[in-house]
């Protein structure tokens, strides 16, 4: 339960971060990181695909919510609820999995970096792709959506340090 | 039947992944739809909050840019507010002075100046202009404000002059009653700022309460019809031959900043003219 009330402070926490904050910063004008995607990416393993995929959907449109885009990052945020549990169980098996936090901690840390990296770049790829039906711009989509990848995998690693840090401390 | 409960149970999250995706793809596009709809809108009641919060803070942030445009702003507006009450001061101007403008033109020419020093409190008072020579000013030349008449121009060097004003018992100017043509020499007595003394009015002459004064005309120093003050008291003289009159005087020399020397344009050809006629 109180696992769970981590995760919920999480989520609240990297909302309120995303909208407030990081939507106002524009790296070079379009870029942005989209960081709430690290409330999903740590969440339990261990709990049923279908909760997943219910937070996952809940995430999404809780940005859609505050940024009036509805439906546009639900849809990026449930594709990647649903693809995290096979990435998951590409990279690391069933039985070396804990019923800990998806973290570097208990992942280790090339196959949480190879899910974290994937995921991201699937959840962007999906996002832009989905915004782009209203504004058609090719080149800029292919730019934007490694660097926006890049950005977005930068934060998530300062906040995995604090993370671990926390982890190696309990 | 069990079929179909069981086939939902092992393909559940697929069939939940299907909802969902549904559900996200409906919202997106029918966002139009949506639009109308306050609920997934930034206007519903705690996005509005939210929002507002967010606002408190950080229009902080703009404060500086913010106040740096306020100023830019301020200071084209005072610049427009000063070109305008400068053109203003044309139709307002009750002394006459500015009328001398475009009336007289080709007699009387005005210089603007700032005064730089005043005194009004001391028995003899004297202004500091900061206009001089240079500027075409020479003594005795008459000085006035857009509130009436100031002085005479004492002594001049090359970028400053001295005036003598109204307050101090030194001068004596020409001056009128509007009403009857009247005149007299107004002098100080040295007391009050506001007031000053016209004197040498004849008795006959029908004098009330509030009477404009103005300049006689009869002199180089000032042109005729420029404002002095309005009559306050009167009363017979000692000898009873004579009028005086108590005037309150238009300009209020506490307050004089702005100022215009009267340059008559014919002095020197008016004061030959007078010399050869004593001769």
């Amino acid at each position: 339960m109180i696992r769970l009330l981590n995760h919920l402070i999480w989520f609240i926490g990297l909302i309120a971060l995303q909208i407030f904050v990081l939507d106002n910063v524009h790296f070079l004008g379009v870029f942005l990181p989209l960081i709430y995607v690290y409330a999903l990416l740590r969440w339990p393993s261990d709990l049923s695909p279908n909760l997943t995929l219910i937070f996952g959907f809940i995430l999404g449109l809780s940005i859609d919510v505050m940024s009036n885009t509805p439906g546009m990052h639900a849809c990026a945020t449930t594709l990647m609820a649903v693809l995290r549990t096979p990435m998951i169980h590409l990279f690391v098996s069933k039985e070396d999995l804990g019923s800990r936090n998806v973290s570097v901690n208990t992942l280790g840390f090339g196959a949480f970096w190879n899910y974290a990296v994937i995921l991201v770049f699937i959840h962007h790829t999906t996002l832009f792709f989905l915004e782009s039906f209203s504004f058609v711009n090719w080149t800029l989509l292919l730019v934007k959506i490694p660097v926006c990848t890049l950005l977005t995998v930068l934060f998530i690693f300062a906040f995995e340090r604090i993370n671990s840090k926390d982890d190696a401390k309990s | 039947m069990q079929n179909i409960i069981r086939f939902i149970a092992k393909y559940s999250t697929f069939l939940l992944f299907i909802l969902l995706q549904s559900c996200a793809l409906y919202l997106l596009f029918n966002y139009n739809s949506f639009q109308q709809s306050t609920l997934f809108s930034s206007s519903n009641k705690i996005n509005a909050f939210l929002f507002t919060a967010e606002e408190t803070v950080t229009g902080y942030f703009h404060l500086k840019d913010n106040n740096n445009a306020l100023q830019k702003q301020n200071i084209d507006l005072e610049l427009k507010v000063a070109r305008l009450e400068k053109s203003l001061l044309n139709f307002t101007d009750t002394s006459g002075i500015a009328l001398l403008r475009m009336k007289e033109a080709d007699e009387f020419s005005l210089i603007p100046g700032r005064v730089i020093k005043n005194s009004v409190s001391r028995m003899r008072n004297y202004l500091t202009l900061n206009i001089g020579r240079v500027d075409g000013v020479l003594p005795k030349m008459g000085v006035a404000n857009a509130q009436g008449i100031v002085g005479v121009v004492s002594h001049v060097s090359e970028h400053y002059s001295v005036v003598i004003p109204v307050l101090n018992p030194e001068i004596r100017i020409s001056c009128k009653l509007k009403k009857s043509n009247a005149s007299g020499s107004l002098f100080w007595e040295g007391m009050d700022r506001r007031f000053a003394f016209l004197q040498e009015i004849p008795p006959y002459v029908t004098v009330s309460k509030g009477d404009t004064v103005v300049t006689s005309g009869y002199s180089d120093i000032f042109p005729e019809g420029i404002m002095v003050g309005t009559v306050d008291e009167y009363e017979v003289g000692e000898d009873a031959n004579f009028l005086k009159l108590k005037v309150r005087l238009s300009t209020r020399f506490d307050a004089i900043s702005n100022v215009r020397v009267v340059r008559f344009k014919h002095r020197e050809e008016l004061k030959k003219v007078e010399e050869e006629a004593e001769l």
